[in-house]
């Protein structure tokens, strides 16, 4: 019987732990710039190429079964939506008004670009990353429609996630649910009873609950459940005003310091498709 | 006609499939698959390499290379982390191969290997994003939740996928007495 941990092998196994740990760092680094070296972005528009080719019968079969299951609702899902319409055509005719009169508000201030001046890109959702520990997904716009490191994401109830990869025609987002310590924070903020807003920013995500935790709150307000929480544009990245969830419970934190408030999501971060990703005008 | 083992063509092809649909499948399963606090990971390309080694026959397909290659490609595209399962991969992939000429190939062996896989492969994931802080969770948290639910889906998968992988195999792997390579 041969030994097992043979000379070269050992130096060979060392090595390429050397180089694990390496790459590792490396990346690590890369990760916190502002831009994906080309490479990697090549690479990754190429896999996701790939992918799509290679996911689109099983999308198909999804599409089925989708348009199966709407099919026996949608009678039903017809009432319902016809009531809603009126009600939506009114607000939007409102929010038509209000948009305007902010603009022209805005130019008789002086007020060039806000932080509530943004706009949405839609894109559809590709993989989600077969890792337990990473919420990512990969979706199918890059730098080439505008997208950059770092910009929100939204589904179309709330906000998702946030870029991390921003490739030529593909993005990995990293989804709010993703409970590493290195992710880059949202600054958000909720309304308190006596109609100050009350700043703070995303620490981390419950996911025994499925809540969001808010914290570094520094003002001690009350803050009544079931209030809404939204981005508050502070640290210029995010835009203001993206709706982030509900409050549910209000408590203080571990240490008994600064307050806590968990947060229901608003989108549904187990099943995500299409997103919008917002960028500052 | 003679045979030759079509295979060694063969297996990088699927071995690839298998990769980009884990990605697919758990997108468009999502909502059936990470129901927080669970969450369940499909894992077609580790359960393709531990078939591909107990049926390989005489192919001669460079595992080591593949996983490797299949390893960087995953950090690569699904992760944004080099170096963790470019080195992962392999080491399983290694493991498994080291102890295929102490077994049976039998249905509940492989079953085995498949599941012995699937659990290194987790276990040291679990370890390098631990240690590199990307996953936050305590271990009792990790196993409830996303180890045993994850292991439970691909043994499912696998039992449904044992006999038709077997039988493309067994057509396309070559024999012994008609070996070309």
């Amino acid at each position: 019987m041969h030994k097992f941990f043979s000379n070269r092998k050992l130096v060979i196994m060392v090595i390429c732990a050397i180089i694990a740990v390496g790459l590792i760092a490396g990346s690590l680094t890369l990760r916190k710039k502002d831009k994906t070296p080309a490479i990697q972005k090549i690479g990754n528009d190429v896999f996701g190429a790939v992918s799509r080719v290679i996911a689109m019968p099983a999308y198909g079969i999804q599409t089925v079964s989708t348009n199966i299951n709407n099919f026996v609702s949608t009678y039903e899902e017809n009432e319902r939506l016809r009531k809603d319409i009126d009600d939506l055509n009114a607000t939007h005719a409102e929010n038509k008004s209000l948009e305007a009169e902010n603009k022209e508000l805005k130019e008789l201030v002086g007020l060039k670009k806000t932080m509530s001046d943004y706009s949405l890109t839609a894109a559809t959702v590709l993989t989600r990353s077969p890792s337990s520990w990473q919420d990512l997904i990969t979706i199918n716009k890059g730098t080439s429609s505008g997208i950059k490191k770092n910009q929100p994401v939204l589904s179309g109830t709330g906000l998702v996630g946030r870029v991390i990869e921003a490739n030529y025609t593909t993005s990995k987002v990293e989804l709010i649910s993703d409970n590493n310590e290195s992710a880059n924070r949202f600054a958000i903020q909720v309304q308190a009873t006596d109609g100050e807003y009350v700043n703070g920013i995303v620490t981390g995500y419950d996911k025994k609950t499925n809540q969001i935790i808010m914290g570094q709150i520094t003002d001690e307000k009350t803050v009544k459940v079931g209030s809404s929480v939204t981005t508050s544009g502070l640290g210029g990245v995010t835009p203001k005003g993206l709706f982030v969830g509900k409050v549910i419970k209000v408590s203080k934190d571990d240490y008994g310091l600064a307050s806590e408030i968990r947060i229901k999501p608003a989108a549904k971060l187990s099943n995500v498709n299409n997103v919008y990703i917002a960028k500052l005008n | 006609m003679l045979q030759s083992a079509k295979l060694k063509y063969l297996f990088p092809i699927i071995l690839f499939t298998a990769f980009f649909l884990d990605g697919s499948l758990n997108q468009i399963f999502s909502s059936t698959l990470f129901q927080y606090p669970y969450s369940m990971i499909c894992n077609l390309t580790l359960m393709w390499f531990v078939m591909a080694i107990f049926f390989e026959g005489e192919s001669q397909i460079n595992f080591t290379l593949w996983s490797f290659i299949i390893g960087i490609v995953f950090d690569w595209y699904y992760t944004g982390v080099f170096g963790v399962d470019t080195f992962i991969i392999p080491i399983v992939v290694m493991l498994v191969r080291g102890i295929r000429p102490f077994v049976k190939t039998s249905f509940l062996v492989i079953l085995g290997m498949d599941m012995f896989a699937m659990a290194i492969y987790n276990i040291l994931f679990f370890i390098v994003f631990q240690a590199i802080h990307l996953a936050n969770v305590s271990a009792g948290f990790f196993i409830g939740y996303a180890f045993l639910p994850t292991i439970i889906l691909n043994l499912s998968i696998f039992v449904i996928l044992y006999y038709p992988i077997k039988t493309l195999f067994r057509r396309t792997r070559g024999t012994n007495s008609r070996r070309f390579t």
